[in-house]
């Protein structure tokens, strides 16, 4: 019987490399600016929370937009933008991707780039109701491994990468016994959201019976 | 615990959430004061008060990472923000607590109303082991922590254990 857990903390990202950087989006950038933060009016932004990134290396600069009462933020740079959003469920993925294409198509339309490879990252925080979080992760360390020390092992992580999927299995450094489950997958430019909110839904649902964990939603 | 470096958050930071009236964190008596009509707020007051809020929501963070919440965890946030001495309280036990029980025991909150409408939070160790063994490991942290902090608590704090 799949293991009871909660989530307390989650998150959901999607990261675009433009097909080719464009400057004009740090010099002129005003009219961008005004016509993402108009077609965020739905979920009513306020000036203060428009951010002017200035430091960093010149990839990170640009202009990042907040949107407090639904944990959304959206970056826009020379050469990629990203949208991520905290405490996410699969209930409120509709709405979701209404915001981040709302503020993609903003984007897009009046600084005219060109949207390249998506790539897509889920979070999450599991924190079951009865066993440990190593009672979870010990499963996938390698017996050999295991060996090198008599003394029970205290935490793990696993990577696995394939050429478009990354998963990624940890303790938890933010919760008390949980484990911290990292989904990422690479989406061609011309993928439909849906069709990626989809996909994503499958990869975690596979993960979460690989883990033999299920969400308790009581 | 993480074994692996990388963020393992959005590293977005959230202000609290605006109440009515900023300096209205918790609005239950008696630890709201009332508000006086027509009394102008000043700003650095208001500010003051954002801060204590950050302040406040790092301090819980930094309490998920030792213990863990119910799975609908306001009745223990709101104790928490009604009591911040038990918060402290909180966050300087974990060190001993994990010297007496072990570094993987697991320690649960929960914030009960009795009968009496009183509310205590109680830090639970659950305990895959004996009896015996739990009772030894709660007299070791009484004795080199809890006995000498517990007076801090006014009462509002019990650590115990659960066999599981």
């Amino acid at each position: 019987m799949a293991e009871l857990v909660t989530i307390p903390i989650s998150y959901f990202e999607l990261e675009i490399d433009y097909e080719r950087p464009d400057v004009r989006l740090w010099i002129d950038r005003a009219s961008i600016v005004q016509g993402i933060f108009d077609a965020l009016k739905p979920w009513n932004p306020s000036v203060d929370d428009i951010e002017l990134r200035a430091t960093g290396k010149p990839s990170e600069q640009g202009v990042a937009f907040k949107l407090p009462l639904k944990r959304v933020s959206f970056f826009f740079g020379a050469a990629s933008c990203k949208f991520t959003r905290d405490a996410v469920d699969w209930e409120s993925a509709d709405e979701t991707l209404t915001i981040l294409d709302t503020a993609f198509s903003a984007l897009a339309k009046l600084g005219r780039i060109v949207m390249g490879t998506k790539r897509t990252t889920i979070g999450m925080h599991l924190q079951p109701r009865t066993m440990t979080f190593m009672d979870l992760l010990s499963p996938f360390m390698p017996p050999q491994l295991a060996a090198l020390e008599k003394a029970p092992m205290r935490t793990m992580a696993v990577v696995a990468k394939w050429e478009k999927r990354k998963v990624t299995l940890d303790g938890s450094a933010a919760l008390a016994n949980a484990v911290f489950v990292k989904i990422e997958r690479e989406f061609e430019s011309a993928s439909a959201y849906l069709e990626m909110a989809r996909e994503l839904r499958a990869d975690e649902e596979q993960l979460f019976r690989v883990l033999g964990v299920e969400e308790d939603r009581g | 615990m993480n074994a692996y470096q990388e963020f393992q958050t959005s590293g977005n930071q959230w202000p609290q959430a605006v109440h009515l009236m900023l300096h209205e964190e918790d609005q239950r008596f008696p630890f709201s004061p009332e508000p006086k009509q027509g009394r102008a707020i000043p700003d650095y007051l208001e500010k003051q008060v954002v801060s204590f809020g950050a302040e406040h929501d790092a301090a819980l963070n930094e309490v998920r990472r030792y213990f863990v919440l119910p799975a609908d965890p306001a009745s223990v946030l709101t104790f928490l923000s009604g009591h911040r001495t038990v918060r402290q309280l909180l966050l300087e036990a974990p060190a001993y607590l994990k010297a007496s029980f072990g570094p993987d025991a697991v320690f649960n909150l929960r914030a009960p109303i009795d009968e009496s409408g009183s509310q205590t939070l109680y830090a639970v160790a659950m305990w895959p082991g004996d009896l015996r063994d739990v009772r030894q490991a709660l007299a070791r942290f009484d004795d080199a922590w809890w006995i000498s902090h517990s007076r801090q608590a006014s009462g509002y704090l019990a650590f115990t254990y659960e066999l599981v």
